[in-house]
Protein backbone atom coordinates (compact mmCIF):
# COMPACT_ATOMS: atom_id res chain seq x y z
CA UNK A 1 0.00 0.00 0.00
CA UNK A 2 1.07 3.55 -0.74
CA UNK A 3 1.14 5.52 2.50
CA UNK A 4 -0.19 8.87 1.45
CA UNK A 5 -1.42 11.32 4.09
CA UNK A 6 -4.98 10.43 3.17
CA UNK A 7 -4.62 6.67 3.69
CA UNK A 8 -2.70 7.36 6.87
CA UNK A 9 -5.42 9.66 8.18
CA UNK A 10 -8.24 7.28 7.35
CA UNK A 11 -6.41 4.28 8.78
CA UNK A 12 -5.67 6.14 11.99
CA UNK A 13 -9.25 7.32 12.21
CA UNK A 14 -10.60 3.79 11.89
CA UNK A 15 -8.07 2.32 14.32
CA UNK A 16 -8.81 5.19 16.68
CA UNK A 17 -12.53 4.53 16.49
CA UNK A 18 -11.86 0.88 17.19
CA UNK A 19 -9.89 1.76 20.32
CA UNK A 20 -12.27 4.28 21.85
CA UNK A 21 -13.79 2.09 24.61
CA UNK A 22 -10.31 0.88 25.67
CA UNK A 23 -9.03 4.44 25.90
CA UNK A 24 -12.19 5.74 27.57
CA UNK A 25 -11.99 3.00 30.20
CA UNK A 26 -8.28 3.63 30.58
CA UNK A 27 -8.76 7.30 31.41
CA UNK A 28 -11.95 6.50 33.31
CA UNK A 29 -14.16 8.65 31.12
CA UNK A 30 -16.85 6.22 29.88
CA UNK A 31 -18.76 9.20 28.57
CA UNK A 32 -16.52 9.16 25.49
CA UNK A 33 -17.68 5.69 24.58
CA UNK A 34 -21.26 6.94 24.50
CA UNK A 35 -20.33 10.01 22.50
CA UNK A 36 -18.36 8.07 19.90
CA UNK A 37 -21.07 5.44 19.78
CA UNK A 38 -23.39 8.13 18.47
CA UNK A 39 -20.79 9.03 15.85
CA UNK A 40 -20.63 5.44 14.65
CA UNK A 41 -24.39 5.15 14.36
CA UNK A 42 -24.76 8.39 12.42
CA UNK A 43 -21.80 7.30 10.31
CA UNK A 44 -23.76 4.23 9.26
CA UNK A 45 -26.71 6.44 8.37
CA UNK A 46 -24.44 8.78 6.40
CA UNK A 47 -22.68 5.89 4.62
CA UNK A 48 -26.05 4.56 3.50
CA UNK A 49 -27.25 7.96 2.30
CA UNK A 50 -23.97 8.47 0.49
CA UNK A 51 -24.75 5.45 -1.68
CA UNK A 52 -27.67 7.24 -3.28
CA UNK A 53 -26.68 10.86 -2.71
CA UNK A 54 -22.94 10.77 -3.27
CA UNK A 55 -22.71 8.04 -5.89
CA UNK A 56 -26.17 8.18 -7.37
CA UNK A 57 -26.85 11.92 -7.30
CA UNK A 58 -30.24 11.38 -5.64
CA UNK A 59 -30.62 14.17 -3.10
CA UNK A 60 -32.99 12.46 -0.69
CA UNK A 61 -34.03 14.89 2.00
CA UNK A 62 -35.88 12.31 4.03
CA UNK A 63 -33.31 9.70 4.86
CA UNK A 64 -33.83 10.01 8.62
CA UNK A 65 -37.16 8.29 8.12
CA UNK A 66 -35.30 4.97 8.25
CA UNK A 67 -33.57 5.97 11.48
CA UNK A 68 -37.09 6.46 12.78
CA UNK A 69 -38.31 3.11 11.50
CA UNK A 70 -35.42 1.22 13.08
CA UNK A 71 -35.77 3.14 16.33
CA UNK A 72 -39.50 2.60 16.65
CA UNK A 73 -39.17 -1.11 15.89
CA UNK A 74 -36.95 -1.36 18.97
CA UNK A 75 -39.12 1.02 21.03
CA UNK A 76 -42.38 -0.70 20.21
CA UNK A 77 -40.86 -4.16 20.46
CA UNK A 78 -39.32 -3.69 23.88
CA UNK A 79 -42.46 -2.04 25.25
CA UNK A 80 -44.47 -5.13 24.37
CA UNK A 81 -41.72 -7.41 25.59
CA UNK A 82 -41.76 -5.78 29.02
CA UNK A 83 -45.37 -4.70 29.51
CA UNK A 84 -47.03 -7.71 27.86
CA UNK A 85 -44.30 -10.25 28.49
CA UNK A 86 -43.98 -11.09 24.78
CA UNK A 87 -40.36 -12.10 24.95
CA UNK A 88 -39.55 -12.43 21.23
CA UNK A 89 -40.51 -8.80 20.73
CA UNK A 90 -37.46 -7.80 22.70
CA UNK A 91 -35.15 -9.85 20.49
CA UNK A 92 -32.49 -7.86 18.67
CA UNK A 93 -32.31 -10.16 15.66
CA UNK A 94 -36.02 -9.68 15.20
CA UNK A 95 -35.60 -5.92 15.60
CA UNK A 96 -33.03 -5.93 12.83
CA UNK A 97 -35.05 -8.22 10.58
CA UNK A 98 -38.28 -6.29 10.97
CA UNK A 99 -36.48 -2.96 10.50
CA UNK A 100 -34.82 -4.18 7.33
CA UNK A 101 -38.07 -5.45 5.86
CA UNK A 102 -40.05 -2.39 6.86
CA UNK A 103 -37.35 0.05 5.70
CA UNK A 104 -37.19 -1.77 2.38
CA UNK A 105 -40.95 -1.51 1.93
CA UNK A 106 -41.03 2.16 2.84
CA UNK A 107 -38.00 2.82 0.64
CA UNK A 108 -39.69 1.05 -2.22
CA UNK A 109 -42.86 3.12 -1.95
CA UNK A 110 -41.10 6.46 -1.44
CA UNK A 111 -38.61 5.67 -4.20
CA UNK A 112 -41.20 4.42 -6.66
CA UNK A 113 -42.97 7.77 -6.41
CA UNK A 114 -40.16 10.24 -5.86
CA UNK A 115 -37.70 8.80 -8.39
CA UNK A 116 -40.05 9.77 -11.20
CA UNK A 117 -39.15 13.36 -10.45
CA UNK A 118 -35.85 15.23 -10.57
CA UNK A 119 -34.08 18.09 -8.86
CA UNK A 120 -36.04 20.23 -6.43
CA UNK A 121 -39.18 18.12 -6.87
CA UNK A 122 -37.31 15.02 -5.77
CA UNK A 123 -35.97 16.84 -2.70
CA UNK A 124 -39.43 18.11 -1.81
CA UNK A 125 -41.20 14.76 -2.24
CA UNK A 126 -38.68 12.84 -0.14
CA UNK A 127 -38.94 15.59 2.47
CA UNK A 128 -42.73 15.45 2.41
CA UNK A 129 -42.74 11.67 2.90
CA UNK A 130 -40.40 11.85 5.87
CA UNK A 131 -42.49 14.58 7.47
CA UNK A 132 -45.54 12.39 6.96
CA UNK A 133 -43.90 9.63 8.98
CA UNK A 134 -42.81 12.18 11.54
CA UNK A 135 -46.36 13.36 12.09
CA UNK A 136 -47.66 9.80 12.21
CA UNK A 137 -45.25 9.20 15.09
CA UNK A 138 -46.21 12.47 16.79
CA UNK A 139 -49.89 11.59 16.55
CA UNK A 140 -49.56 8.01 17.72
CA UNK A 141 -50.37 8.33 21.43
CA UNK A 142 -50.21 4.59 22.01
CA UNK A 143 -46.48 4.72 21.40
CA UNK A 144 -45.68 7.91 23.20
CA UNK A 145 -46.76 10.50 20.63
CA UNK A 146 -44.74 13.67 20.84
CA UNK A 147 -43.01 12.60 24.06
CA UNK A 148 -41.71 9.34 22.70
CA UNK A 149 -40.91 6.12 24.47
CA UNK A 150 -38.32 5.26 27.08
CA UNK A 151 -36.69 1.89 26.66
CA UNK A 152 -36.54 -0.25 29.79
CA UNK A 153 -34.31 -2.77 28.11
CA UNK A 154 -31.94 -2.92 25.18
CA UNK A 155 -32.41 -5.44 22.38
CA UNK A 156 -31.65 -8.95 23.50
CA UNK A 157 -29.36 -11.09 21.34
CA UNK A 158 -30.16 -14.53 22.76
CA UNK A 159 -27.30 -14.22 25.19
CA UNK A 160 -24.78 -14.26 22.31
CA UNK A 161 -23.64 -10.86 23.40
CA UNK A 162 -25.09 -8.38 25.85
CA UNK A 163 -25.45 -4.81 24.63
CA UNK A 164 -26.67 -3.55 27.97
CA UNK A 165 -22.93 -3.14 28.36
CA UNK A 166 -22.00 0.14 26.61
CA UNK A 167 -18.73 -1.25 25.34
CA UNK A 168 -20.40 -4.26 23.75
CA UNK A 169 -22.93 -1.98 22.09
CA UNK A 170 -20.07 0.18 20.89
CA UNK A 171 -18.43 -2.76 19.19
CA UNK A 172 -21.71 -3.87 17.67
CA UNK A 173 -21.99 -0.39 16.17
CA UNK A 174 -18.41 -0.54 15.01
CA UNK A 175 -18.80 -3.94 13.35
CA UNK A 176 -21.96 -2.84 11.56
CA UNK A 177 -20.22 0.34 10.40
CA UNK A 178 -17.33 -1.72 9.02
CA UNK A 179 -19.79 -4.07 7.35
CA UNK A 180 -21.72 -1.23 5.76
CA UNK A 181 -18.48 0.31 4.51
CA UNK A 182 -17.44 -3.00 3.00
CA UNK A 183 -20.83 -3.55 1.41
CA UNK A 184 -20.72 0.00 0.02
CA UNK A 185 -17.27 -0.59 -1.36
CA UNK A 186 -18.37 -3.75 -3.14
CA UNK A 187 -21.57 -2.23 -4.48
CA UNK A 188 -19.92 0.94 -5.76
CA UNK A 189 -17.40 -1.00 -7.81
CA UNK A 190 -19.81 -3.63 -9.09
CA UNK A 191 -21.79 -3.47 -12.32
CA UNK A 192 -24.68 -2.14 -10.29
CA UNK A 193 -22.47 0.59 -8.88
CA UNK A 194 -21.14 1.55 -12.30
CA UNK A 195 -24.72 1.84 -13.46
CA UNK A 196 -25.69 4.06 -10.50
CA UNK A 197 -22.67 6.30 -11.00
CA UNK A 198 -23.27 6.50 -14.72
CA UNK A 199 -26.83 7.63 -14.12
CA UNK A 200 -25.54 10.40 -11.87
CA UNK A 201 -22.98 11.46 -14.43
CA UNK A 202 -25.27 11.46 -17.46
CA UNK A 203 -28.74 10.03 -17.23
CA UNK A 204 -29.66 10.74 -20.84
CA UNK A 205 -26.69 8.82 -22.13
CA UNK A 206 -27.46 5.89 -19.84
CA UNK A 207 -30.88 5.51 -21.43
CA UNK A 208 -29.37 6.02 -24.85
CA UNK A 209 -26.91 3.14 -24.44
CA UNK A 210 -29.76 0.96 -23.23
CA UNK A 211 -30.04 1.09 -19.44
CA UNK A 212 -33.48 1.06 -17.78
CA UNK A 213 -32.27 3.61 -15.22
CA UNK A 214 -35.35 3.75 -12.99
CA UNK A 215 -35.33 0.19 -11.67
CA UNK A 216 -31.64 0.40 -10.71
CA UNK A 217 -32.10 3.72 -8.96
CA UNK A 218 -35.06 2.32 -7.07
CA UNK A 219 -32.99 -0.68 -5.97
CA UNK A 220 -30.23 1.60 -4.73
CA UNK A 221 -32.81 3.68 -2.88
CA UNK A 222 -34.14 0.56 -1.14
CA UNK A 223 -30.65 -0.70 -0.21
CA UNK A 224 -29.73 2.66 1.30
CA UNK A 225 -32.95 2.65 3.31
CA UNK A 226 -32.41 -0.80 4.76
CA UNK A 227 -28.87 0.00 5.91
CA UNK A 228 -30.10 3.17 7.56
CA UNK A 229 -32.91 1.22 9.20
CA UNK A 230 -30.23 -0.85 10.93
CA UNK A 231 -28.63 2.36 12.17
CA UNK A 232 -32.03 3.21 13.63
CA UNK A 233 -32.08 -0.02 15.65
CA UNK A 234 -28.67 0.83 17.05
CA UNK A 235 -29.65 4.42 17.73
CA UNK A 236 -32.63 3.46 19.90
CA UNK A 237 -30.47 1.09 21.88
CA UNK A 238 -27.83 3.73 22.32
CA UNK A 239 -30.10 6.47 23.64
CA UNK A 240 -32.58 4.09 25.32
CA UNK A 241 -35.19 6.50 24.16
CA UNK A 242 -37.23 6.91 21.00
CA UNK A 243 -39.12 9.98 19.94
CA UNK A 244 -40.31 11.44 16.65
CA UNK A 245 -37.39 13.85 16.43
CA UNK A 246 -35.09 11.04 15.19
CA UNK A 247 -36.83 11.40 11.85
CA UNK A 248 -37.38 15.13 11.87
CA UNK A 249 -36.31 16.76 8.60
CA UNK A 250 -33.45 18.49 10.38
CA UNK A 251 -31.99 15.03 11.11
CA UNK A 252 -32.14 14.24 7.40
CA UNK A 253 -30.44 17.56 6.82
CA UNK A 254 -27.72 16.66 9.35
CA UNK A 255 -26.99 13.46 7.43
CA UNK A 256 -26.59 15.44 4.21
CA UNK A 257 -24.33 17.94 5.96
CA UNK A 258 -22.15 15.14 7.32
CA UNK A 259 -21.66 13.74 3.85
CA UNK A 260 -20.90 17.12 2.29
CA UNK A 261 -18.55 17.99 5.13
CA UNK A 262 -16.70 14.68 4.90
CA UNK A 263 -16.67 14.26 1.15
CA UNK A 264 -19.54 13.48 -1.18
CA UNK A 265 -19.22 10.25 -3.10
CA UNK A 266 -16.14 8.93 -1.31
CA UNK A 267 -16.11 5.73 0.73
CA UNK A 268 -14.92 7.17 4.05
CA UNK A 269 -16.19 10.73 3.56
CA UNK A 270 -19.43 10.10 5.47
CA UNK A 271 -17.55 8.65 8.45
CA UNK A 272 -15.12 11.55 8.54
CA UNK A 273 -18.03 13.93 8.19
CA UNK A 274 -20.12 12.35 10.93
CA UNK A 275 -17.21 12.40 13.36
CA UNK A 276 -16.32 15.99 12.47
CA UNK A 277 -19.95 17.09 12.67
CA UNK A 278 -20.53 15.68 16.15
CA UNK A 279 -17.17 16.93 17.39
CA UNK A 280 -17.96 20.43 16.20
CA UNK A 281 -21.41 20.24 17.69
CA UNK A 282 -19.96 19.13 21.02
CA UNK A 283 -17.18 21.69 20.97
CA UNK A 284 -19.10 24.69 19.64
CA UNK A 285 -22.16 24.11 21.82
CA UNK A 286 -19.78 24.21 24.78
CA UNK A 287 -18.78 27.72 23.74
CA UNK A 288 -22.17 29.15 22.94
CA UNK A 289 -25.79 28.17 22.88
CA UNK A 290 -26.02 29.59 19.36
CA UNK A 291 -23.36 27.22 18.02
CA UNK A 292 -25.19 26.87 14.72
CA UNK A 293 -24.39 30.51 14.02
CA UNK A 294 -20.73 29.49 13.89
CA UNK A 295 -21.27 26.08 12.34
CA UNK A 296 -23.39 27.38 9.45
CA UNK A 297 -20.80 29.79 8.05
CA UNK A 298 -18.07 27.19 8.55
CA UNK A 299 -20.03 24.79 6.40
CA UNK A 300 -20.53 27.44 3.75
CA UNK A 301 -16.77 27.99 3.66
CA UNK A 302 -16.15 24.26 3.26
CA UNK A 303 -18.63 24.06 0.39
CA UNK A 304 -17.11 27.09 -1.34
CA UNK A 305 -13.40 26.43 -0.80
CA UNK A 306 -13.21 22.65 -0.49
CA UNK A 307 -15.71 21.14 -2.91
CA UNK A 308 -14.65 17.64 -1.89
CA UNK A 309 -15.11 18.29 1.83
CA UNK A 310 -12.50 17.09 4.31
CA UNK A 311 -11.68 14.10 2.13
CA UNK A 312 -11.12 16.49 -0.76
CA UNK A 313 -8.61 18.42 1.36
CA UNK A 314 -6.82 15.15 2.12
CA UNK A 315 -6.62 14.45 -1.61
CA UNK A 316 -5.06 17.89 -2.10
CA UNK A 317 -2.60 17.10 0.66
CA UNK A 318 -1.76 13.84 -1.13
CA UNK A 319 -0.94 15.84 -4.23
CA UNK A 320 1.52 18.05 -2.33
CA UNK A 321 2.95 15.04 -0.60
CA UNK A 322 3.57 13.24 -3.90
CA UNK A 323 5.32 16.25 -5.41
CA UNK A 324 7.39 16.69 -2.26
CA UNK A 325 8.50 13.06 -2.11
CA UNK A 326 9.27 13.06 -5.84
CA UNK A 327 11.49 16.09 -5.37
CA UNK A 328 13.31 14.40 -2.51
CA UNK A 329 13.94 11.30 -4.59
CA UNK A 330 15.38 13.33 -7.48
CA UNK B 1 -34.39 -1.62 -41.96
CA UNK B 2 -35.90 1.70 -40.97
CA UNK B 3 -39.14 3.24 -42.21
CA UNK B 4 -40.20 6.74 -41.29
CA UNK B 5 -43.91 7.14 -41.89
CA UNK B 6 -45.68 10.51 -42.13
CA UNK B 7 -43.77 11.74 -39.11
CA UNK B 8 -44.85 15.10 -37.69
CA UNK B 9 -43.33 17.08 -34.83
CA UNK B 10 -43.87 20.72 -34.05
CA UNK B 11 -42.35 22.89 -31.35
CA UNK B 12 -44.85 25.62 -30.69
CA UNK B 13 -45.30 27.16 -34.12
CA UNK B 14 -42.24 25.56 -35.71
CA UNK B 15 -42.75 22.41 -37.74
CA UNK B 16 -39.46 20.63 -37.10
CA UNK B 17 -40.64 17.45 -38.84
CA UNK B 18 -43.27 18.01 -41.49
CA UNK B 19 -45.00 14.85 -42.68
CA UNK B 20 -41.71 13.12 -43.34
CA UNK B 21 -41.58 9.74 -45.06
CA UNK B 22 -38.54 7.78 -46.22
CA UNK B 23 -36.87 4.45 -45.68
CA UNK B 24 -33.39 3.11 -45.16
CA UNK B 25 -32.45 -0.30 -46.59
CA UNK B 26 -30.35 -2.78 -44.60
CA UNK B 27 -26.64 -2.15 -45.03
CA UNK B 28 -27.21 1.24 -46.58
CA UNK B 29 -25.36 4.38 -45.60
CA UNK B 30 -28.11 6.92 -45.75
CA UNK B 31 -27.23 10.58 -45.35
CA UNK B 32 -29.63 13.27 -44.18
CA UNK B 33 -28.63 16.77 -45.19
CA UNK B 34 -30.28 20.12 -44.73
CA UNK B 35 -29.52 23.63 -43.56
CA UNK B 36 -29.24 24.55 -39.89
CA UNK B 37 -32.53 24.12 -38.11
CA UNK B 38 -33.93 21.85 -40.83
CA UNK B 39 -34.92 19.29 -38.22
CA UNK B 40 -32.14 16.72 -38.57
CA UNK B 41 -31.41 16.31 -34.86
CA UNK B 42 -35.12 16.34 -34.12
CA UNK B 43 -35.53 13.47 -36.58
CA UNK B 44 -32.76 11.44 -34.93
CA UNK B 45 -34.21 12.00 -31.48
CA UNK B 46 -37.61 10.80 -32.61
CA UNK B 47 -36.00 7.65 -33.97
CA UNK B 48 -34.20 7.05 -30.65
CA UNK B 49 -37.29 7.94 -28.62
CA UNK B 50 -35.88 10.98 -26.86
CA UNK B 51 -38.48 13.17 -28.55
CA UNK B 52 -42.03 11.97 -28.96
CA UNK B 53 -43.53 12.67 -32.40
CA UNK B 54 -46.95 14.33 -32.67
CA UNK B 55 -48.05 11.76 -35.23
CA UNK B 56 -46.71 9.22 -37.66
CA UNK B 57 -44.80 6.03 -37.03
CA UNK B 58 -41.30 4.62 -37.00
CA UNK B 59 -40.75 1.03 -38.08
CA UNK B 60 -37.37 -0.47 -37.24
CA UNK B 61 -36.34 -3.95 -38.27
CA UNK B 62 -39.98 -4.94 -38.71
CA UNK B 63 -41.15 -3.57 -35.34
CA UNK B 64 -43.23 -0.47 -34.80
CA UNK B 65 -41.06 1.26 -32.21
CA UNK B 66 -43.01 4.52 -32.07
CA UNK B 67 -44.09 3.93 -28.47
CA UNK B 68 -41.02 2.06 -27.22
CA UNK B 69 -38.93 3.76 -24.49
CA UNK B 70 -35.38 4.92 -25.23
CA UNK B 71 -33.50 2.12 -23.47
CA UNK B 72 -35.50 -0.60 -25.24
CA UNK B 73 -34.84 0.91 -28.66
CA UNK B 74 -31.20 0.42 -27.83
CA UNK B 75 -32.00 -3.22 -27.10
CA UNK B 76 -33.70 -3.49 -30.52
CA UNK B 77 -30.39 -2.44 -32.09
CA UNK B 78 -30.46 1.32 -32.49
CA UNK B 79 -27.55 3.46 -31.35
CA UNK B 80 -26.79 7.11 -31.80
CA UNK B 81 -23.95 9.53 -31.42
CA UNK B 82 -24.71 13.03 -30.23
CA UNK B 83 -24.10 16.26 -32.14
CA UNK B 84 -22.98 17.86 -28.89
CA UNK B 85 -20.68 15.48 -27.04
CA UNK B 86 -22.68 13.59 -24.45
CA UNK B 87 -20.50 11.20 -22.49
CA UNK B 88 -19.57 10.38 -18.89
CA UNK B 89 -17.10 13.20 -18.41
CA UNK B 90 -15.95 12.16 -14.92
CA UNK B 91 -15.17 8.56 -15.84
CA UNK B 92 -12.23 7.18 -17.78
CA UNK B 93 -12.48 6.66 -21.51
CA UNK B 94 -12.36 2.92 -20.99
CA UNK B 95 -15.10 3.05 -18.35
CA UNK B 96 -17.31 5.00 -20.74
CA UNK B 97 -17.16 2.27 -23.33
CA UNK B 98 -17.26 -0.57 -20.77
CA UNK B 99 -20.50 0.89 -19.45
CA UNK B 100 -21.96 0.76 -22.95
CA UNK B 101 -20.85 -2.88 -23.24
CA UNK B 102 -22.36 -3.60 -19.83
CA UNK B 103 -25.70 -2.17 -20.95
CA UNK B 104 -25.97 -5.08 -23.40
CA UNK B 105 -24.38 -7.82 -21.31
CA UNK B 106 -27.45 -8.91 -19.36
CA UNK B 107 -28.95 -7.13 -16.39
CA UNK B 108 -26.83 -5.07 -14.01
CA UNK B 109 -28.10 -6.47 -10.72
CA UNK B 110 -24.60 -7.65 -9.89
CA UNK B 111 -23.67 -6.11 -6.58
CA UNK B 112 -20.45 -7.80 -5.58
CA UNK B 113 -17.92 -8.44 -8.33
CA UNK B 114 -15.59 -5.61 -9.32
CA UNK B 115 -16.80 -4.48 -12.75
CA UNK B 116 -13.49 -2.90 -13.67
CA UNK B 117 -11.88 -6.35 -13.45
CA UNK B 118 -14.47 -8.13 -15.57
CA UNK B 119 -12.71 -9.06 -18.77
CA UNK B 120 -16.03 -9.70 -20.54
CA UNK B 121 -16.64 -5.96 -20.25
CA UNK B 122 -13.12 -4.56 -20.44
CA UNK B 123 -11.80 -6.47 -23.44
CA UNK B 124 -14.59 -5.72 -25.89
CA UNK B 125 -14.54 -2.10 -24.70
CA UNK B 126 -10.85 -1.89 -25.50
CA UNK B 127 -11.45 -3.31 -28.97
CA UNK B 128 -14.02 -0.61 -29.71
CA UNK B 129 -11.49 1.97 -28.55
CA UNK B 130 -8.96 0.49 -30.96
CA UNK B 131 -11.53 0.57 -33.72
CA UNK B 132 -11.86 4.34 -33.39
CA UNK B 133 -8.17 4.86 -32.62
CA UNK B 134 -8.56 5.90 -29.01
CA UNK B 135 -6.80 3.02 -27.22
CA UNK B 136 -3.89 5.20 -26.10
CA UNK B 137 -6.31 7.36 -24.13
CA UNK B 138 -8.09 4.45 -22.45
CA UNK B 139 -7.12 5.33 -18.89
CA UNK B 140 -7.57 9.10 -19.15
CA UNK B 141 -10.58 10.84 -17.71
CA UNK B 142 -13.01 11.46 -20.55
CA UNK B 143 -13.40 15.12 -19.64
CA UNK B 144 -9.73 15.71 -20.46
CA UNK B 145 -9.96 14.57 -24.09
CA UNK B 146 -9.80 16.94 -27.03
CA UNK B 147 -12.90 17.76 -29.02
CA UNK B 148 -11.95 15.38 -31.80
CA UNK B 149 -11.30 12.57 -29.35
CA UNK B 150 -14.70 13.17 -27.78
CA UNK B 151 -16.25 12.59 -31.20
CA UNK B 152 -14.32 9.32 -31.52
CA UNK B 153 -15.47 8.25 -28.07
CA UNK B 154 -19.07 8.99 -29.06
CA UNK B 155 -18.71 6.49 -31.91
CA UNK B 156 -16.97 3.87 -29.76
CA UNK B 157 -19.79 4.04 -27.21
CA UNK B 158 -22.44 3.72 -29.88
CA UNK B 159 -20.61 0.73 -31.40
CA UNK B 160 -20.23 -0.90 -28.00
CA UNK B 161 -23.99 -1.40 -27.80
CA UNK B 162 -23.58 -3.69 -30.84
CA UNK B 163 -26.28 -1.95 -32.87
CA UNK B 164 -27.84 -3.01 -36.13
CA UNK B 165 -28.16 0.61 -37.07
CA UNK B 166 -26.13 3.69 -36.18
CA UNK B 167 -27.55 7.17 -36.13
CA UNK B 168 -24.70 9.64 -36.39
CA UNK B 169 -25.48 13.29 -35.72
CA UNK B 170 -22.71 15.35 -37.31
CA UNK B 171 -19.84 13.14 -36.15
CA UNK B 172 -17.35 15.59 -37.66
CA UNK B 173 -18.79 18.78 -36.19
CA UNK B 174 -16.00 21.10 -35.08
CA UNK B 175 -13.18 18.78 -36.14
CA UNK B 176 -9.94 19.86 -37.81
CA UNK B 177 -9.02 18.48 -41.27
CA UNK B 178 -6.78 15.73 -39.86
CA UNK B 179 -9.39 14.52 -37.40
CA UNK B 180 -12.11 14.66 -40.07
CA UNK B 181 -10.03 12.49 -42.34
CA UNK B 182 -9.61 9.93 -39.56
CA UNK B 183 -13.34 9.99 -38.91
CA UNK B 184 -14.13 9.43 -42.61
CA UNK B 185 -11.88 6.39 -42.48
CA UNK B 186 -13.74 5.09 -39.45
CA UNK B 187 -17.05 5.57 -41.25
CA UNK B 188 -15.71 3.86 -44.34
CA UNK B 189 -14.71 0.92 -42.16
CA UNK B 190 -18.23 0.72 -40.72
CA UNK B 191 -20.03 1.03 -44.03
CA UNK B 192 -21.81 -2.22 -45.00
CA UNK B 193 -21.14 -3.73 -41.59
CA UNK B 194 -24.01 -1.70 -40.19
CA UNK B 195 -26.88 0.31 -41.48
CA UNK B 196 -26.00 3.96 -40.98
CA UNK B 197 -28.01 7.15 -40.92
CA UNK B 198 -25.55 10.00 -41.21
CA UNK B 199 -26.35 13.63 -40.59
CA UNK B 200 -23.50 15.72 -41.90
CA UNK B 201 -22.86 19.21 -43.23
CA UNK B 202 -19.67 18.41 -45.12
CA UNK B 203 -20.93 17.80 -48.67
CA UNK B 204 -17.71 16.17 -49.88
CA UNK B 205 -18.03 13.56 -47.16
CA UNK B 206 -21.71 13.03 -47.76
CA UNK B 207 -21.41 12.64 -51.52
CA UNK B 208 -18.42 10.32 -51.29
CA UNK B 209 -19.86 8.04 -48.59
CA UNK B 210 -23.62 7.94 -48.99
CA UNK B 211 -25.64 5.39 -50.94
CA UNK B 212 -28.78 7.45 -50.55
CA UNK B 213 -29.41 11.01 -49.47
CA UNK B 214 -32.51 12.57 -47.97
CA UNK B 215 -32.71 16.34 -48.18
CA UNK B 216 -34.53 18.06 -45.37
CA UNK B 217 -35.66 21.68 -45.56
CA UNK B 218 -37.85 23.19 -42.85
CA UNK B 219 -38.78 19.72 -41.68
CA UNK B 220 -39.90 18.58 -45.11
CA UNK B 221 -38.19 15.80 -47.01
CA UNK B 222 -37.90 17.40 -50.42
CA UNK B 223 -36.03 14.46 -51.96
CA UNK B 224 -34.62 11.00 -51.22
CA UNK B 225 -32.35 9.65 -53.92
CA UNK B 226 -28.84 8.57 -54.95
CA UNK B 227 -26.07 11.16 -54.68
CA UNK B 228 -25.94 11.69 -58.49
CA UNK B 229 -29.68 12.20 -58.71
CA UNK B 230 -29.62 14.58 -55.74
CA UNK B 231 -26.86 16.59 -57.40
CA UNK B 232 -29.02 16.96 -60.51
CA UNK B 233 -32.29 17.60 -58.70
CA UNK B 234 -33.35 21.19 -59.53
CA UNK B 235 -35.55 21.51 -56.45
CA UNK B 236 -32.67 20.54 -54.19
CA UNK B 237 -30.31 22.90 -55.99
CA UNK B 238 -32.52 25.93 -55.49
CA UNK B 239 -33.68 25.02 -51.99
CA UNK B 240 -30.45 23.88 -50.54
CA UNK B 241 -27.30 23.14 -52.47
CA UNK B 242 -27.14 26.52 -54.23
CA UNK B 243 -27.57 28.34 -50.98
CA UNK B 244 -25.00 26.12 -49.32
CA UNK B 245 -22.43 26.84 -52.02
CA UNK B 246 -22.76 30.58 -51.62
CA UNK B 247 -22.38 30.19 -47.90
CA UNK B 248 -19.19 28.20 -48.31
CA UNK B 249 -17.74 30.41 -51.08
N1 LIG C 1 -36.63 21.26 -27.69
C1 LIG C 1 -36.98 22.18 -28.62
N2 LIG C 1 -37.88 23.15 -28.31
C2 LIG C 1 -38.25 24.07 -29.22
N3 LIG C 1 -37.78 24.12 -30.46
C3 LIG C 1 -36.88 23.20 -30.84
C4 LIG C 1 -36.43 22.19 -29.93
N4 LIG C 1 -35.53 21.40 -30.57
C5 LIG C 1 -35.42 21.91 -31.80
N5 LIG C 1 -36.23 22.98 -31.98
C6 LIG C 1 -36.39 23.74 -33.22
O1 LIG C 1 -36.71 22.82 -34.24
C7 LIG C 1 -36.02 23.14 -35.44
C8 LIG C 1 -35.17 21.98 -35.86
O2 LIG C 1 -34.08 21.84 -34.94
P1 LIG C 1 -32.97 20.71 -35.11
O3 LIG C 1 -32.07 20.82 -33.94
O4 LIG C 1 -33.62 19.41 -35.34
O5 LIG C 1 -32.22 21.18 -36.43
P2 LIG C 1 -30.93 20.57 -37.10
O6 LIG C 1 -31.31 20.27 -38.48
O7 LIG C 1 -30.37 19.47 -36.30
O8 LIG C 1 -29.96 21.82 -37.07
P3 LIG C 1 -28.37 21.88 -36.95
O9 LIG C 1 -27.84 21.66 -38.33
O10 LIG C 1 -28.11 23.25 -36.48
O11 LIG C 1 -27.96 20.85 -35.98
C9 LIG C 1 -35.23 24.42 -35.14
O12 LIG C 1 -36.01 25.52 -35.59
C10 LIG C 1 -35.10 24.42 -33.66
O13 LIG C 1 -35.04 25.74 -33.18
MG1 LIG D 1 -28.66 19.16 -35.23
Amino acid sequence: MNWSPRTAFITLLMIGLGAVPLIADGIDEPFYTVMFSRMLILSIGAVSLNLILGYGGMVSFGHAVYLGIGSYMVGIGTIHAIEDGIEWMGNGFIHFAVSIVFSALVGFVIGAISLRTRGVYFIMITLAFSQMFYFVAVGNEKYGGDDGLSLYMRSDFNGLFDISNDNTLYYLNFVILLASLYVSHRIINSRFGMMIRGAKSNEQRMASIGFPVFRYRLTAFVIAGTICGMAGVLSANQTEFVNPSVMHWTRSGDLIIMIVLGGLGTLFGPVIGAVAFLFLEEFLSGITEYWQLIFGPMLVLVVIFARGGIDGMLVLLDGWWNRYSLKNKA
Amino acid sequence: MLRINKLVKSFGGILATDNLTFKVEPGELHAVIGPNGAGKTTLIEQITGEIEPDSGSIIFDGNDISEVPVHLRSAYGLARSFQITNIFMDMTVWDNVALAVQAHAGHSFHFWKNASKEQILREPAFEYLQQVGLEKRADDVAGNLSHGEHRQLEIAMALATRPKMLLLDEPMAGMGPEESKAMVEILQGLKRKLTILLVEHDMDVVFSLADKITVLVYGQGIATDTPEAIRQNPEVRTAYLGEEETVHA
